[in-house]
């Protein structure tokens, strides 16, 4: 008995840095977060009112959080639809016998180690500065990418895949690897060539993963925000301003900390549905097989 | 392989296509990297030509600006802190939760997994009237707390699958010899766990070193600045000077892009670790 209660003071000790930490840093926020969207809290002030489901509908009615919706969600679409494919792409050539295989992983992997703020600089250097000495060298009357309005995003996006791409890659390359070469070889002496393989054989075995990487990617690219705070400050006329970007401006510029709190968890149900979805759909398919 | 022959224009095309991708991928670094060794009038001139002299001016004014050298300093105390506390806070709450027979551990063993579906951008709000009421912000330890709070979900999860699969017998050997539990869980429980242990703390390493937002929001303007928010500085500052902005970039992404180099395995590891939980 005495044992008993000894073992339990050891394991309860080990794991209450830990607790303590959870409890102040996400337990009471998130508490706190989901109770201030039903209040008018402002800034520090630490009075407020219970305003009911007004933050709610004050975000449905709100032109400019609508657009952000619309924004994060064609950022979100285009990155992960082209982002999975391209490193897919990418595993699928490096999974196979190459030269200089390390260098060419490296290169592909070093836009993803670099602070996502110091990418969104050194694009905004590329789109700004390189793209239109571009232009005058090839002669094409030069324009502001980055102030069009219909290539702001798709410009983001392309940031946005090329900071994550080589992260996506990485998983692809283990999935492809975790293949065993007998089936491979087996599909071979049957006569498949490269497009069968893939589409029989490679595609099917790695969808676990593929869904893996998607509902990854769902949730980090809808999470965007230092690529428009660094390269556009959600311009032109607020067209690449993100869910995250408009949470942080209405919380800390106009302090409206219960309308912040509310678009957040907008944001969460968002993020939550997409992935359970995704989830749903892949274990219909576990089912089937 | 005895299809080599038949696939030979397959090949060509892969090799072919893997390294369009790979310059593509590779330019805008370059561009970096040539624009570093300009003056500001040369790069005004074109920011695509090739620099006329390696002239070094712009590494020896950012290497002479105190503030790029003790942010520097500060961001390495930064991750050598929360990396370190990360793993050890993850290595013990993963171990008690592998090992505790007891319906708690069972229980907050889901509730910290959910933390990982609930991202910081959704309770950063809270997050922050909380941080401000505990009189953190502006602290480079209350910047480190949330650091190691943010952090530790996926370790905790990684040490516990890896506890789990430990054998119990040299543990109980341990004891029996006279160890108490704790020594026991520094002398032997620790050691065993180095491999996991090393693949959180280079993931974790990672993400501390860029990241920006959560510095931004806990540390504000506090001084010293980690590296990211020196950035932030340093562009608002130096508007338009590319040279000295893209020199900065450059020299503080080397210890990052060597860090790789030779933690290369890890990386790939905890990478794939943390995605096969999903």
């Amino acid at each position: 008995m005495k044992k008993k209660s000894k073992d339990n003071l050891f394991y309860g000790l080990l794991l209450l840095p830990a607790l303590v930490l959870f409890v102040l840093f996400f337990i009471i926020p998130v508490v706190q977060s989901t109770w201030l969207s039903f209040t008018d809290s402002y800034g520090m002030k630490s009075t407020y009112n219970f305003v009911g489901l007004n933050n709610y509908k004050e975000a449905l009615r709100d032109l400019s959080f609508k657009k952000t919706i619309n924004a994060t969600s064609k950022y979100a679409l285009i990155s992960v639809v082209f982002g999975n494919v391209l490193s897919l792409v990418l595993a699928l050539i490096l999974d196979s016998k190459l030269k200089l295989k390390n260098l060419l992983r490296a290169i592909f992997f070093i836009p993803n180690i670099m602070s996502l703020l110091v990418v969104g600089y050194i694009w905004s250097f590329v789109y700004t500065s390189v793209f239109p000495d571009i232009f005058a060298a090839l002669g094409i009357k030069s324009f502001a990418i980055l102030g069009n309005k219909t290539l702001v995003v798709p410009a983001l996006a392309v940031v946005g895949i090329w900071n994550a791409a080589g992260y996506y890659m990485v998983i692809y390359i283990a999935a492809l690897q975790g293949i065993s070469d007998d089936i491979i070889e087996a599909a071979r002496i049957d006569g498949a060539g490269f497009l069968h393989l893939l589409h029989y054989i490679r595609l099917p075995l790695i969808a676990p993963t593929i869904f893996t990487c998607l509902i990854l990617s769902i949730a980090a690219h809808m999470k965007v925000f230092e690529l428009p705070y660094t390269m556009t400050s959600g311009g032109p006329v607020g067209e690449s301003m993100t869910m995250v970007y408009k949470i942080y401006t209405t919380a800390f510029n106009a302090n409206r900390n219960g309308y912040a709190a509310a678009q957040s968890i907008i944001l969460f149900v968002m993020i939550a549905s997409v992935t359970l979805v995704l989830n749903f759909i892949m274990k219909k398919r576990e089912e089937k097989l | 392989m005895d299809s080599k022959i038949s696939n030979k224009p397959l090949y060509i095309f892969k090799v072919i296509c893997i390294w369009i991708l790979a310059a593509a991928f590779f330019a805008p670094l370059l561009l970096v990297l040539l624009n570093s060794f300009k003056t500001k009038g040369e790069i005004m001139t074109s920011a695509i030509a090739l620099p006329t002299s390696f002239h070094l001016d712009n590494f020896a004014a950012i290497l002479s600006e105190s503030n790029f050298v003790t942010s520097f300093l500060c961001s390495l105390f930064v991750v050598a802190a929360t990396t370190s506390l990360t793993v050890l806070v993850s290595a013990m709450a993963g171990y008690s939760l592998a090992k505790w027979k007891n319906k708690i551990a069972g229980i907050l063993m889901i509730v910290i997994m959910a933390t990982l579906f609930v991202p910081f951008q959704v309770y950063m709000v809270a997050m922050i009237v909380v941080v401000k009421n505990l009189g953190l912000t502006g602290n480079i330890f209350g910047l480190i707390l949330v650091y190691i709070a943010l952090g530790m979900p996926v370790p905790i999860f990684l040490c516990r699958s890896y506890a789990v699969g430990m054998s119990k017998e040299i543990e109980e050997a341990a004891i029996i010899d006279g160890c108490s539990k704790w020594t026991m869980f520094l002398r032997i429980v620790l050691p065993l766990m180095k491999p996991i242990l090393a693949t959180v703390a280079v993931l974790n390493a990672l993400w501390v070193w860029g990241e920006f937002l959560v510095a931004f929001l806990v540390y504000g303007n506090a001084k010293p600045m980690t590296l990211p928010l020196s950035q932030r500085y340093f562009y608002g500052t130096y508007s338009n000077q590319w040279n000295l902005i893209l020199t900065n970039f450059l020299i503080s992404s080397i210890p990052i892009v060597l860090f790789y180099v030779v933690m290369q395995k890890h990386i790939v590891k905890g990478i794939t670790a943390g995605a096969v939980k999903g």
